[in-house]
């Protein structure tokens, strides 16, 4: 059997990174609270999942304040979006080989 | 089987962007009561006004009209308050209920989407009040809330777009047949929201 397996990026093999990925492509840029809530996850988890995003490049990170309360927003970097849109085309791809 | 790993993951990312950008907990409820708050206030400012005649609200050109403008525009001011006030609360409410917060990236760009074309639209209000151009009042309050909502739309509930839609007809009626203004805007303002706010709250809130 032929498979695509060995496209699959790396970065996107978890699915809390997929789905981070996902939400930063359709918004502008998305904070940590708001990530938190939004997936569910504890801090700890959420932060390195996000570390591991920025690590490949994918994401930038801005550190910022708002009053005394730290606000970090992430960015899908160009790197980022290319990469999750070429994720996508490949499991669509798998997807579509398994059909016929 | 990797093929419904695949599914799933593609299904999950599918939800959470949705999910990111979507406002679901806006109460319906909130919609039926402005709708009645709308209604209940402008025929008690009519009644209080002219007694039972009705022909100023079909088409017969009104007797008194500054006094008449003048005491509408105060309590639909006091109905926008009020209906503020009970969509806030009760939005709140639902956003509890749903295990939501109301304070999402989603929820604040519904705010920001309503903001823009009614802030807009208040200031356009304004101008024409102090101008005496009152007949003009129902049909630009109709035309910036409806295009508010069109917008919004797309940050909650589809039906919401439908309600912009329908607002914006009928305050583009009361700008040609000034005379049925008033009329409109309880069609708008009342009914409207009263079968729309039902509609929501059936569908989504149950």
């Amino acid at each position: 059997m032929k498979s695509g397996l060995q496209e699959f990026d790396k970065a996107f093999e978890n699915r809390i990174r997929l789905q981070i990925m996902s939400i930063l492509t359709i918004h502008a840029s998305y904070d940590f609270l708001s990530f938190k809530e939004l997936l569910d996850l504890t801090d700890g988890n959420l932060a390195s999942h996000l570390k591991a995003l920025e690590r490949t490049g994918y994401i930038a990170v801005q550190k910022s304040f708002i009053g005394r309360k730290p606000n970090t927003k992430y960015t899908a970097t160009e790197t980022g979006k290319v990469a999750f849109i070429k994720h996508l085309e490949v499991l669509e791809a798998f997807i579509n080989n398994q059909k016929v | 089987m990797v093929e419904k790993e695949i599914h799933e993951e593609l299904v999950s990312i599918r939800r959470i962007m949705e999910r990111s950008v979507k406002f679901n907990a806006l109460s319906g409820l909130a919609g039926v009561l402005a709708g009645f708050y709308a209604v209940i206030v402008c025929l008690l400012v009519y009644f209080s006004m002219y007694g039972f005649h009705v022909g100023y609200l079909l088409g017969q050109p009104m007797l008194n009209e500054k006094e008449a403008y003048y005491r509408f525009t105060v309590s639909a001011l006091f109905v926008l308050m009020m209906s503020l006030v009970t969509a806030v609360l009760l939005t709140i409410r639902q956003a509890k209920m749903q295990g939501v917060s109301f304070q999402s990236v989603a929820s604040m760009q519904v705010v920001s989407t309503m903001a823009t074309p009614l802030v807009i639209g208040g200031i356009l209000m304004l101008a024409l009040f102090f101008r005496h151009e009152w007949s003009l009042l129902p049909s630009v309050s109709l035309v910036f809330y409806g295009l508010a909502l069109v917008s919004t739309g797309k940050y909650t509930f589809p039906e919401v777009t439908w309600l912009g839609y329908l607002q914006v007809v009928a305050g583009l009626i009361a700008a040609f047949l000034p005379t049925f203004g008033l009329l409109c805007w309880i069609v708008g303002f009342g009914v409207l929201h009263i079968l729309f706010g039902a509609i929501i709250h059936n569908k989504y809130s149950r």
